[in-house]
């Protein structure tokens, strides 16, 4: 656990590679509070952090955690919390405030079985719904979903540099097995390092929420700094100030969420999903997460039996891949099978594309264990 | 303390600074601290007068009794009176 | 009736200077308080406390949660943060952990710092945090419309309480006395002069400091209680207020049935504050590293 490894492979867990990753791409704040199966990463941060530079601070609670995240983040910091699905339903309003005052943050969560106190040192996939629709209100997430430790060291560094360049939190969602579980992992450093775009224009003429690029993202200022603003959760309009007209309520939220969904394809291609065996598929498995693990054993096997199948790991949930399902349309895939450790969640939303041409049914088991590669292939016999 | 020690207690010196009470109407809420506040009675509202927001602004009735205290100026809600003196502005003019 | 332009200008107008001194440091567009509420003096207070201290917007950030107190920050031509519900100081800590140099107000109101963030206030006084609190307390949740609030005294009447309140209050410098706080005091609103003092000491002080102001509120709790407007309230309270020097915290009366609040400088016993503790942290790892 100690600071650099020169790019050589070493054995180490997922919650102590997302920490490192975080590190690499800058991050020098985390605010965070203990919970099962997440605290690893506060306790790799509490002890690097301040080799680096960094503010490692145990809040009282999620709700203190995230704001004091938020309040970093506003001071030019790349800040960052780790929690799991309860401590995530505590963050939703502060999600909503950092989405409307546009403060890139990164929040990763590891999942763990739920609803209420659920199976706190057991993994889970349920809640991929709940890091889409976290808060209250109109809005669009970016989430990632890492299924190895190396994946959970690159997509710390990926995120960071999505929720700076788009200015909104990003959510990484692990879960309790990835997070735990221990594998080789390459602490590399060739990677590009995005910054938030700083105001474009001088301090008298600055406007918080003023957009001057095509890419609906305004420059940003941060306390400390020679610009004055004044930023609210508050519906406000280019000033900052509150504004409760319909047209400025209009003007504001699409802008804030067009900023997400113009940019999907270019998230895409940034994380983009892995495909196998897509061209002569005519089934197709689509998983994410811990859960995609089993897969291409099962799909090997099927395959050797002469099924064509293919699969599909989604890196990238949402904003979600709906070029993934035009091709898989154009493709002429015949049917989609969901894997999910959830009763259904990423599976309704593949559901709304079957219009293209597919069917689309799914192996949903709400468990705490990932698919063996042997249920997998049996679930594929009765589909195909 | 001794009887020659003692020092005779004088009336104040009379003040050597003339001050001036600057009430910005269009700003002022209308809402008397400063009339309250006032110990010598300057300012009252003018109830006659409006400004754009159809409230009754403070008015300096007597600002010859202004003596400076700047109570007006600290109570002010609004941000609309303040006192400065008048040698100031007159040398900042000059 | 006559119109703006009657009324008598006064004298030497053409040496007057146009413009209020603060002007330049406030937004005024953004003063929505009812006329006469004290929330606007303690920004002023606050406002000439930075321009004594020689502090320019890139010295310090206001942080406010929701309320009245909670609009605020807008009032402040500087970094000002307009939180969600009782939040603000968990904000703060954030932005003074990133950057120390800054000196962090929390201007918030007796319901948000109190009731929903009551929980981060005594953590924040544990950890003795550099920021500056000033919680104005109106003993009711004046924006949504009069209701009960924490420090809201027993038989008072508001929206909620229709039968009068059964619940005891906080006294808010007893707690924040009791938790840590290295700096607390209470002033009422109106004395401006005490409340300046007490701003710039708590500027001073390396560590956390709670102020408590009186700013009563007439729209809601006048109203409800039937005390009067601004003014007649403002003399109520003025006849409460008992000024104490060195009171200890626990003998900080706050009490409206006895007619009395006694107000001044309770905790005075400057320690190091958090931010610093972190810094030596920092030290201490890099020099094992």
């Amino acid at each position: 656990m100690s600071s650099d490894r020169n790019g050589k492979l070493i054995l180490t867990t997922g919650n102590y590679a997302s920490a490192e990753g975080a590190i690499a791409v800058g991050c020098r704040y985390f605010g965070g509070y203990p919970i099962t199966p997440s605290s690893e990463i506060a306790h790799y941060m509490s002890r690097r952090l301040p080799q680096v530079g960094g503010t490692f601070i145990q809040m009282e609670d999620e709700l203190a955690s995230i704001v004091s995240v938020v309040g970093a983040s506003y001071a030019g910091v790349k800040a960052m919390t780790a929690t799991s699905g309860p401590g995530l339903s505590l963050m939703a309003e502060t999600v909503g405030l950092g989405f409307m005052l546009e403060a890139p943050m990164v929040i990763i969560t590891v999942m763990r079985g739920g609803p209420s106190t659920g199976q706190p040192t057991k993994a889970s996939q349920s809640d991929v719904m709940q890091t889409r629709y976290l808060s209250h209100g109109d809005y669009e997430m970016i989430v990632l979903a890492p299924s190895t430790v190396q994946e959970c060291y690159d997509f710390s560094i990926y995120g960071f540099n999505l929720a700076e360049k788009y200015r909104t939190p990003v959510i990484i969602a692990t879960d309790g097995i990835v997070g735990q579980m221990m594998e080789p992992v390459r602490y590399h450093s060739n990677f590009e390092i995005i910054n938030r775009k700083p105001p474009q224009v001088s301090p008298d003429e600055y406007q918080p929420f003023q957009v001057l690029d095509e890419d609906l993202i305004p420059g940003m200022a941060t306390a400390g700094s020679e610009y004055n603003f004044y930023v609210t959760g508050l519906t406000h309009d280019d000033t900052g100030s509150p504004d409760m007209t319909p047209e400025r309520a209009v003007k504001l939220i699409t802008r804030l969420c067009d900023k997400i969904r113009r940019a999907r394809t270019e998230i895409h291609e940034y994380v983009p999903w892995e495909e196998q065996h897509l061209d002569d598929a005519e089934v197709v498995i689509l998983s994410y997460g811990i859960n995609s693990r089993g897969v291409p054993e099962a799909v090997e096997r099927a395959r050797e039996k002469g099924h064509k199948v293919g699969l599909i790991r989604l890196r990238t949930l949402w904003p979600f891949p709906e070029e993934l399902m035009e091709k898989l349309g154009r493709l002429g895939v015949k049917k989609i099978i969901v894997n999910e450790m959830n009763y259904g969640q990423i599976i309704r939303e593949v559901e709304r594309f079957r219009h293209l041409g597919f069917k689309v049914t799914g192996s949903l088991v709400p468990t705490t264990i990932p698919f063996s590669p042997r249920f997998i292939y049996e679930e594929l016999l009765k589909e195909v | 303390m001794l009887r020659s020690q003692r020092k005779p207690i004088l009336p104040p010196p009379p003040a050597d600074k003339e001050y001036v009470v600057i009430i910005l109407p269009e700003q002022c809420d209308g809402c008397e601290l400063c009339v309250e506040f006032c110990p010598t009675d300057v300012l009252e509202i003018d109830m006659e007068a409006y400004n754009s927001r159809m409230l009754h602004p403070a008015i300096a009735v007597k600002p010859d009794e202004c003596v400076g205290c700047q109570q007006c100026e600290r109570i002010c809600p609004s941000v609309s009176i303040f006192v400065t003196e008048i040698q100031l502005l007159q040398e900042e003019s000059s | 009736m006559t119109t703006i332009d009657e009324i008598p200008a006064p004298k030497s107008t053409d040496e007057i200077p146009e413009d209020h001194p603060l002007h330049e440091r406030l937004n005024l567009h953004r003063f929505i308080f009812c006329p006469g509420c004290l929330i606007g003096s303690a920004i002023t207070s606050i406002t000439s406390c930075f321009v004594e201290r020689g502090l320019t917007s890139k010295d310090y950030a206001v942080v406010s949660g929701i309320g009245c107190t909670g609009r605020s920050s807008g009032c402040f031509n500087s970094p000002a943060f307009h939180t969600t519900h009782g939040r603000a100081i968990p904000f703060a800590t954030g932005l003074k952990l990133a950057n120390p140099k800054l000196e962090v107000v929390v201007l918030s109101g007796d319901g948000d710092l109190f009731a929903i963030g009551g929980n981060h206030f005594i953590h924040a006084c544990r950890r003795n945090i550099e920021i500056t609190v000033l919680c104005i307390n109106n003993n009711v949740y004046g924006m949504t419309g009069g209701q009960c609030a924490p420090t809201t005294q027993i038989g008072d009447l508001t929206t909620t309480t229709p039968y009068g309140n059964i619940e005891p209050p906080f006294n808010l410098v007893s707690l924040a006395a009791a938790s840590g706080a290295s700096y607390v005091a209470r002033w009422p609103g109106y004395d401006t002069l005490r409340l300046r003092n007490s701003i710039l000491k708590a500027f001073d002080n390396p560590g956390f400091s709670f102020i408590e102001v009186l700013a009563p509120c007439f729209t809601q709790y006048g109203r409800k209680n039937k005390l009067g407007d601004a003014v007649q309230m403002l003399d109520w309270i003025k006849n409460q207020v008992r000024i104490i020097p060195n009171c200890p915290p626990h003998e900080a009366e706050f009490d409206f049935k006895k007619g009395r609040i006694v107000c001044g400088e309770f905790v005075d016993a400057p320690r190091e504050g958090f931010s610093q503790k972190i810094q030596q942290l920092r030290d201490m790892a890099q020099k094992k590293k």
